[in-house]
């Protein structure tokens, strides 16, 4: 028995459907009839190009699991958790900036990130987070004459 | 005015801009993983202060510049620093294993100067011209425009032109967040102040484009762990650089081809410097002596392809400064750069801010030959720098988007919104939904909507659709988008049919 093969398409495009229909209700119930007027002509063709990637990923699905030539190339877990672990470092790192200013969560930040992908030259590990801080200091402070956070 | 364009040109400011912005794209574009889009994304906060000359002409030769950095990696480690580059990557690197490496980057710096200042040339002759048909252009023909770039842009979705299209009128109704502006209603903010003005576009931008790509980088996390570094093999560097001036007289109908392919592609919205590359050197094996030695190791291959990418950088700029239509993701990034600095693409860019365009283009023209001066000189110290581990780029894009996102307005609203677009552009790419289109709904909503509700009030009592068919302009625009998204639709049909009865 062949194994029946799912595109990640289905998903996302009912997803998207499933915005777009929250996003109509929001619409109708908030806006006035001239206000919403664009925005609805908007999501009515979003909704329609969703539904032709649903149909396209159902297609697509059932051609892969009958043995045909159709490539499905879904995302991996084991591919996006470290990108997504850095993701929450990052939102770490804004929140850091928020509440205590740029440069010292941005020197922590950046030696940080450098040795969890294992750059482990001392040398580095100082001398491009200070490089990179002095640099930004100077030219925002300076010769941008702007406001740092 | 050409007296007050030069003396824009020679200010210290845009000759620093020139230098920087050269050196800076060569950097970039030879770094594999980094690319013009994301580097000009987060070029805008920092050149927000600058006067739009200097700015542009810093964008514009990072750019150019970007293009030619990316075929020295592409030559001597046989990875394309930018996608624009891989129809070099063959030949350049079988050059580079026969002991020739240094011949081919003396080739590629030649034919990127030379394509570049003939697009160049380009720019400066034909966007005056079509700047002019904008003048046949109203509100109702605006929102055609819109519909046009949209439909062109959403055809570089990467196989999928449903997929392009949705993220273009996905951005779209992204641009609606915020206040109406004819009615004062708020629109799916949900009571979030920081929504009121809208979503602002620079963060968004350097989020969808920078951040993403340091998620990107970071999937090589196990690869960094085993140590596992790029290398350059600099016994390679030895030998002939420059083509002498027989070998140049030979070329000279190569460099023509290429660069007036490259003009054409890039002029055309939808194919970016990777469509022209290919196509100058598939013509130029054509017209070759020795056709035999492309993909083993041919100069001639690397004069075409590189001639051509850079020609199409200047006519990508052509319909992006006239029509407002960017051919290109970078184009794209470069049509928010406009607005960031109060400039309206169509005809005001040849009537009120017509000593800025002429400016910018110069320096452009500029930027191309002293890109070929400086890359004589020091592209052997650039190719260096792509020894650089990502590792190390991963948390500098971090800090320089989040300072560059913070800059515009000095919110940190805007960085937490840089955070969204960074999370929304990763994930796009990883379910294959093409990222530019977003930016560029975004940015031309205003535009659209205006010229829709104009267009219904000028029709009056005449069906909006009939009133569209009795405006000339509005026929042309209606044609060009039905033939933007039909032809592409039908020749994949054709595909379909092709590919199924060949299974049979």
């Amino acid at each position: 028995m062949k194994k029946k093969v799912w595109s990640q398409d289905i998903a996302v495009a009912l997803l998207l459907l499933a915005v777009s229909a929250f996003l109509m209700v929001n619409a109708l119930t908030k806006q006035s009839a001239e206000a919403r007027m664009f925005p609805m002509l908007i999501l009515v063709v979003f909704m329609i190009l969703a539904v032709a990637m649903l149909v396209n990923g159902i297609r697509d699905s059932k051609a892969a699991s009958e043995g045909k030539d159709v490539q499905i190339k879904n995302m991996k877990w084991e591919e996006v958790k470290y990108p997504l672990l850095v993701f929450v470092f990052i939102v770490i790192y804004v929140v850091a900036v928020d509440l205590i200013g740029f440069i010292i969560p941005s020197l922590l930040f950046t030696a940080g990130l450098m040795w969890f992908n294992y750059a482990r030259n001392k040398v580095a590990l100082i001398l491009v987070p200070c490089g990179l801080v002095g640099f930004l200091y100077v030219l925002f402070t300076f010769i941008l004459k702007t406001k740092m956070p | 005015m050409w007296a007050t364009v030069f003396s824009n040109f020679f200010s210290l400011e845009s000759l620093i801009a020139l230098v920087v912005g050269v050196v800076g794209g060569m950097v970039i574009g030879a770094l594999p993983g980094l690319n013009a889009t994301m580097a000009i994304s987060l070029l805008i906060p920092i050149t927000y202060t600058m006067s739009p000359y200097a700015a542009f002409t810093m964008m514009m030769a990072v750019y150019t510049s970007a293009f030619y950095g990316g075929s020295l990696t592409a030559i001597l480690i046989h990875t394309p620093g930018t996608p624009s580059s891989a129809a070099t990557a063959g030949d350049g690197y079988a050059l580079t294993q026969q002991g020739r490496g240094l011949e081919a980057m003396g080739m590629s710096t030649v034919a990127s100067m030379i394509g570049g200042a003939l697009s160049g040339i380009a720019l400066l002759t034909l966007a005056p011209l079509l700047g002019k048909v904008t003048l046949l252009f109203s509100s109702p023909e605006y929102f055609l425009i819109v519909i046009l770039g949209l439909s062109i842009i959403g055809g570089l979705g990467g196989g999928s032109a449903v997929k392009g299209y949705l993220m273009g009128v996905f951005g779209l109704l992204l641009g609606t967040i915020g206040t109406d502006i004819i009615t004062g209603q708020l629109r799916f903010t949900f009571g979030y102040m920081g929504l009121y003005s809208g979503i602002p576009t620079v963060p968004a931008l350097i989020g969808l484009f920078s951040i993403s790509q340091a998620m990107v980088l970071c999937e090589q996390h196990l690869a960094f762990k085993r140590g596992e570094h790029r290398t350059v093999d600099e016994s390679a560097l030895h030998g002939k650089f420059l083509p002498t001036a027989k070998e140049m007289v030979q070329h000279l109908p190569n460099f023509i081809r290429s660069g007036i392919i490259g003009i054409v592609v890039g002029i055309l919205p939808g194919a970016g410097g990777d469509i022209g590359a290919w196509f100058a050197y598939s013509q130029a094996k054509k017209a070759s002596k020795h056709p035999e030695e492309f993909g083993k190791g041919s100069v001639e291959a690397i004069c075409a392809s590189e001639t051509a990418n850079n020609a199409v950088t200047g006519g990508s700029i052509i319909p992006l400064i006239t029509l407002g239509i960017p051919g290109s993701t970078v184009a794209a990034v470069l049509l928010g750069a406009l607005i960031m600095h109060g400039l309206t693409p169509g005809q005001s860019m040849f009537t009120k801010n017509v000593t800025t365009t002429y400016t910018i283009i110069i320096g452009f023209i500029a930027a191309n030959i002293l890109m070929g001066l400086i890359g004589m000189v020091i592209c052997r110290q650039v190719i260096k720098i792509t020894k650089v581990s990502d590792a190390v780029l991963v948390p500098v894009i971090v800090v320089l988007s989040t300072i560059g996102s913070y800059a515009i307005n000095n919110r940190i609203s805007d960085v937490y919104m840089m955070l969204v677009f960074g999370l929304i552009g990763y994930l796009c790419k990883k379910v294959n939904l093409p990222t530019a289109p977003i930016i560029l709904g975004m940015l031309l909503e205003a535009t659209g909507e205006s010229g829709f509700k104009n267009a219904i009030l000028m029709a009056k009592n005449t069906p909006v659709m009939l009133y569209y068919l009795k405006r000339p302009a509005s026929l042309v625009l209606l044609i060009l988008i039905v033939l933007t998204v039909v032809v592409p639709a039908i020749q994949s049909v054709i595909r379909m049919v092709k590919s199924r009865k060949s299974n049979v």
